[in-house]
């Protein structure tokens, strides 16, 4: 609703909020960061926030490994250890893989697509907002019983809380409450995301950027987006499900009443096998932007690529039966399941393949974004095959719920999202802080983290092949897993040494990194034509794009035996006279700042905390909410026009 | 939903306006949530270990004239936008609030009928038919609220005078809504009330 | 292509590098190889008809993994070494790809996987999926927060006149489940709380316990033994301490203790002393 403050009403509430935008509206102070709607500020936000998680995730895991190291470690007792076990896993796939994930969308999209923002910038703020009530409501349940003493108050159901152990009869604390309204506010972060990002990829591409000439991220992001607002609201289904169980004793997943607990799995792993999707099809991006740009080529086979990327997103939800080989729901299910679960592996195994040939043929610069890049295709071809192997519908009875799958999906998520991720740190960042992160140290941590990481979980395998469960807060002598368990332990902690390094490096080069200058990785794509830190408006001029790798073009040509050659300086490229904007070079109009989503956003956690302790608070949050969706809707977007 | 510098159309790379587009997604994402609900009243169906049950309760004649009801509300709705793209403004303001008063009808009759069978000894917890049927029908009803409450809020703004023939999109993107609540009925009321196996 | 074809790597220590590398890998796998396989939850060490179906297909997927993973892995090493950017190089040439290539390298996989993954599976999965045969021995498991019981349908307990069931666990020890060896046993399971996973690898993968449901499936001793297993599923605190030993016993035997159970004579766990479990903590 596009419309101007009323000039003939000047109440005190109109001038106190136009005070208050004004406040905001400036680019440096802790106000101008709370009501920013500027998709980088975003980002950066998300990628903080993230990374904090990831810390808090990591020192979880070393908690957890510290328990396992010797038999009977006496380190933490099983509540103990069953809560940080869940934590562990909710943090690492909702509070960091995810929001990574976003945080590279928002800070890329726009940049790649050559657009100034995203099409929705305060449901952008709101998503990250959301995001950061939801992750906060989460990790509050810790101290919800007597931290003090050791008791924790999270939530001990693992972060698949299958039913009917997360059932008010069995999980009779709040912690349960805690997990399923945490989970349910970070989905509305989610699809608010995947909204907005699919409708910016859509409409505000570049004049000339086709579809088929966007970058790899860009078309994995508008992937991960629809995935994402298809499964988010299966969950949120799931969740109510639960909620309504748990807090009005509904009889969802009562068996007592008729209700069956498979249900639960079912909807779980109808989102959850999209959901791991999501988390992978980013890092995949990522790692197809950084691996063209490192080996001086373009990406192989680039539209087999996208179809690739495609391709899983639809198969993604014919596989989630995959999950529940052993819940006996017959032959008939669990071999449709492990023809279309050993398909799904034939659209990744393609980009596997194409990646090589990216590097194969090139120029290869060996710098830390590419290490990362490289590490995540070794890594997450180990995850993919052990994948393959799990497929087998009766091994997979041995190797269900033992280490063997704890092996599988960090190879994929750590080995392989993760370190996509830094690479993405190593390779994006400099363009937002302007400074280069320092190679040396990037190098260093690059090998140790390789390094820990496989000595972490390579040893899984093993102890899972010879039978150990998961979940288990602590095992016996004479079972054989004791050497195993001392090689993830050690390994774990290797790992968070490499962290520590990455730290370090991030806080010296903020200080005394080396300038990164425009393009300092000799980029093919738009993000690379623009000052680092990019000006508020991203493109003095939006560009008009006539290929794939557009950048590159620009720079490079062929001669006269189709050999790569730069452009000359000043030469002719044929697009002279291009590239300006239709206002002429008179003012750029960019969104205003708001407040809005702030405060929507709070209605969230007020609600959740209502309905656990006091409803009347319910009350409360709503309106919070309403008063924040209102403001959102009748504040006008932009400032007056400039002359 | 105000859109950035001040002209009602951006162009856009698809042709599309930016939020016609955002609520098509949203509308495809509730079809996942309703389609989520709506399979598991269908898996829980005879499958209620204690009465009472569907043909215990429902009155078929009287939610067919709410369904009715809410079907009219549809087509108020779409005199509202054609009023409004044609630059009545008054048109608009009466069929908008028909449509919200139909939308309030159809609402007590849901408030009705769920008193009725809570009286019959159906609640949440009773069943699954309770459960199953409560949750289904609660979340449609929430949702044709939240459809009332941005009907009137159009509403009210118009009285300011800040709907014009321009600002058209609004009106088509809660009519869009609207509609889309209304088919969900339609499928609700013929899976849960009308097909009894 | 510009950059030099035939230029070897660096000598010595790329070399040494790449060695390094495959050694590590191999010992990596190796390292499951080696050592005792004698342990009492090894999957792949199968003392059951179904464990050997499912360790034998295993195998059969786990072969051509290793291959691809070493072959990816080493692709990888040589490509790095090989392309690694040198002073001077020029810019390669910008190969878009080979669509010839791609669905090369799409149809085979499928083709492999299809054949060694996916035709082999299906017969093993309808057998071990199959109803248990009609003479099959019957037995009752039922998991329950934090311990599992058993109940034998085929053997009347002489004190109560109904199917004899498991004592009480004894905390830190296993439940105990007796069978014929050489017999095949009808298991049916079910949980009266949460879900469990009732995982005795060496005789067969785990299968999970559900309230509401009688999940039904046959496994198979080769010969009398001592099996260990327990719990896979996350049930709550106690969920580490859900042991399991199942006991197979030849016909004699097995008809010997049936006997004396079902008379009520108190017999020590032969399974040996406690096993040390942490403690359960706060609960709740």
């Amino acid at each position: 609703m596009a419309t101007e403050w009323p000039q003939t009403r000047k109440t005190g509430l109109a001038d106190a909020l136009r005070g208050a935008r004004e406040m905001a509206d400036q680019h440096y102070g802790i106000w101008s960061w709370i009501a920013t709607v500027d998709h980088k500020r975003i980002g950066i936000m998300y990628g903080v926030t993230a990374f904090i998680f990831f810390l808090t995730g990591g020192v979880e895991a070393l908690l957890l490994r510290t328990q396992l190291v010797v038999p009977n470690a006496g380190v933490l007792d099983a509540d103990q250890y069953n809560r940080i076990l869940t934590m562990h896993g909710t943090t690492m796939v909702f509070l960091v893989i995810m929001p990574l994930s976003a945080a590279f969308f928002n800070l890329m999209t726009p940049l790649m697509i050559g657009a100034r923002d995203v099409a929705f910038p305060r449901l952008n703020a709101f998503s990250y907002w959301v995001f950061l009530a939801g992750g906060i409501f989460l990790n509050v349940s810790f101290f919800t019983k007597n931290v003090f003493s050791g008791e924790l108050g999270a939530p001990d159901c693992g972060w698949t809380c299958y039913s009917t152990l997360s059932s008010k009869a069995f999980s009779p604390g709040h912690g349960v409450d805690f997990w399923a309204l945490g989970v349910q506010i970070l989905g509305i972060a989610s699809l608010a995301s995947g909204f907005n990002f699919i409708v910016t990829i859509l409409n505000m591409r570049a004049p000339g950027m086709t579809l088929f000439r966007m970058p790899l991220f860009v078309w994995m992001t508008l992937v991960t987006s629809f995935l994402l607002i298809f499964a988010m609201p299966v969950i949120a289904v799931a969740l109510f499900e639960l909620i309504f169980d748990r807090l009005f004793n509904a009889n969802f997943f009562n068996p007592d009443k008729g209700g069956n607990p498979l249900l639960w799995q079912h909807m779980f792993w109808l989102f959850g096998h999209p959901e791991v999707y999501i988390l992978i099809l980013p890092a995949m991006g990522i790692v197809s932007e950084i691996l063209p740009t490192f080996s001086r080529k373009p990406l192989f086979g680039y539209p087999f690529v996208v179809f690739s990327g495609i391709a899983i997103g639809f198969m993604s939800w014919g596989v989630w039966v995959h999950h529940m080989y052993t819940t006996g729901l017959g032959t008939v299910a669990n071999s449709a399941f492990g023809i279309s679960t050993i398909l799904i592996g034939v659209p990744t195994g393609v980009k596997v393949l194409n990646w090589m040939a990216t590097m194969w043929g090139g120029s290869l610069n060996l710098k830390a974004p590419m290490m990362f890049a490289v590490g995540f295709v070794a890594m997450f071809t180990i995850g993919g095959l052990s994948g393959v192997t799990h497929s087998v519908v009766p091994s997979d009875y041995q190797q269900q719920d033992t280490y063997y799958v704890v092996a599988h999906f960090h190879y994929v998520l750590f080995g392989g999202a993760i370190f996509a991720l830094f690479a993405g740190f190593y390779y994006w960042l400099p363009k937002f802080t302007g400074k280069l992160l320092n190679d040396g140290l990037g190098q260093v941590h690059f090998w140790l983290m390789l390094i820990g990481f496989n000595l972490t979980f390579f040893p899984m395998h093993i102890s899972g092949l010879l039978g150990m469960p998961r979940r288990i807060s602590t095992y016996s002598e004479g079972q054989g897993w004791d050497i195993w368990n001392l090689l993830s332990t050690i390994g774990a902690f290797t790992i968070a040494t490499s962290i520590l390094i990455f730290i370090v490096n991030f806080i010296y080069s903020l200080r005394r990194g080396e300038a990164a200058g425009y393009d300092p990785w000799d980029g093919r794509t738009l993000e690379w034509t623009i000052p680092s830190p990019p000006p508020h408006y991203n493109f003095e001029n939006i560009p008009v794009v006539h290929a794939r790798d557009p950048f590159w073009h620009e720079k490079y040509t062929e001669d006269e035996q189709g050999r790569p050659i730069p452009v000359v300086a000043g030469a002719a490229n044929g697009h002279e006279g291009e590239g300006h904007d239709e206002h002429g070079g008179h003012g750029i109009h960019m969104p205003s700042p708001s407040y809005f989503p702030l405060i929507a956003a709070l209605g969230f956690p007020i609600m959740a905390t209502g309905l656990i302790y006091d409803y009347a608070l319910v009350a409360v949050g709503a309106a919070v909410l309403f008063v924040g969706i209102y403001g959102w809707a009748l504040e006008p977007a932009t400032e007056a026009e400039e002359a | 939903m105000a859109q950035a510098a001040g002209t009602a159309h951006l162009e856009t790379s698809t042709g599309l306006d930016n939020r016609k587009l955002l609520m098509w997604l949203f509308l495809g994402s509730e079809c996942l949530f309703f389609g989520s609900l709506i399979a598991a009243y269908l898996l829980y169906r005879d499958r209620s270990v204690t009465g009472p049950y569907p043909g215990d309760l429902f009155d078929i004649p009287f939610t067919s004239v709410s369904a009715f009801v809410l079907l009219m509300s549809s087509v108020s709705m779409v005199l509202a936008l054609a009023a409004i793209q044609r630059g009545n403004v008054r048109g608009m303001q009466i069929w908008l609030l028909t449509t919200a008063v139909l939308g309030l009808l159809f609402l007590s009759g849901q408030a009705f009928e769920f008193t009725e069978f809570n009286h019959e000894g159906l609640s949440l917890s009773t069943n699954l038919f309770g459960t199953t049927f409560f949750v289904l029908t609660g979340f449609h009803g929430a949702h044709v609220t939240i459809g009332v409450l941005i009907l009137l809020s159009l509403f009210t703004v118009s009285l300011q005078g800040r709907i014009q023939q321009k600002d058209s999109l609004n009106v088509e993107l809660a009519g869009l809504y609207w509609h889309f609540v209304d088919i969900v009925w339609i499928v609700i009321f013929t899976l849960v009330y009308l097909i009894q196996p | 292509m510009t950059v030099s074809k035939l230029r070897l790597p660096r000598p010595r220590s790329a070399h040494i590098v790449a060695g390094l590398f495959l050694l590590l890998l191999i010992a990596l796998v190796a390292s499951g190889c080696i050592g005792d396989t004698d342990t009492p939850q090894n999957t792949l060490a199968p003392e059951g008809e179904v464990a050997r179906h499912q360790r034998n297909l295993f195998m059969l997927a786990m072969w051509p993994a290793l291959v691809v993973m070493v072959l990816v892995e080493g692709a990888i090493v040589v490509t790095l070494l090989r392309f690694r950017r040198r002073k001077n190089d020029a810019i390669p040439k910008q190969t878009h790809g080979n669509t010839l290539l791609e669905i090369g390298w799409t149809i085979v996989p499928t083709l492999i996987i299809v054949a060694f993954v996916g035709v082999p599976m299906l017969p093993v999965l309808f057998d071990l999926g199959r109803d248990p045969k009609a003479d099959a021995f019957p037995i009752e498991v039922t998991g329950q927060r934090f311990q599992w019981s058993f109940k034998y349908p085929n053997i009347k307990d002489v004190r109560t006149g109904e199917p004899l069931e498991s004592p009480p666990v004894v905390p830190g020890h296993a439940a105990e489940l007796h069978i014929p060896a050489g017999k095949e046993i009808a298991l049916t399971l079910t949980s009266v709380d949460v879900n469990h996973s009732f995982g005795v690898p060496r005789l067969a993968g785990t299968q999970d316990a559900i309230n509401g449901e009688q999940h039904r499936f046959w496994i198979k001793a080769d010969h009398p033994g001592s099996f260990a297993g327990q719990c896979r599923e996350l049930c709550g605190t106690g969920h580490a301490g859900m042991l399991i030993t199942v006991i197979a016993q030849s016909q004699e035997d097995f008809d010997a203790w049936a006997k004396e159970a079902a008379a009520g004579v108190k017999t020590v766990p032969e399974s040996g002393g406690p096993v040390a479990v942490a403690a359960t903590g706060s609960g709740g």
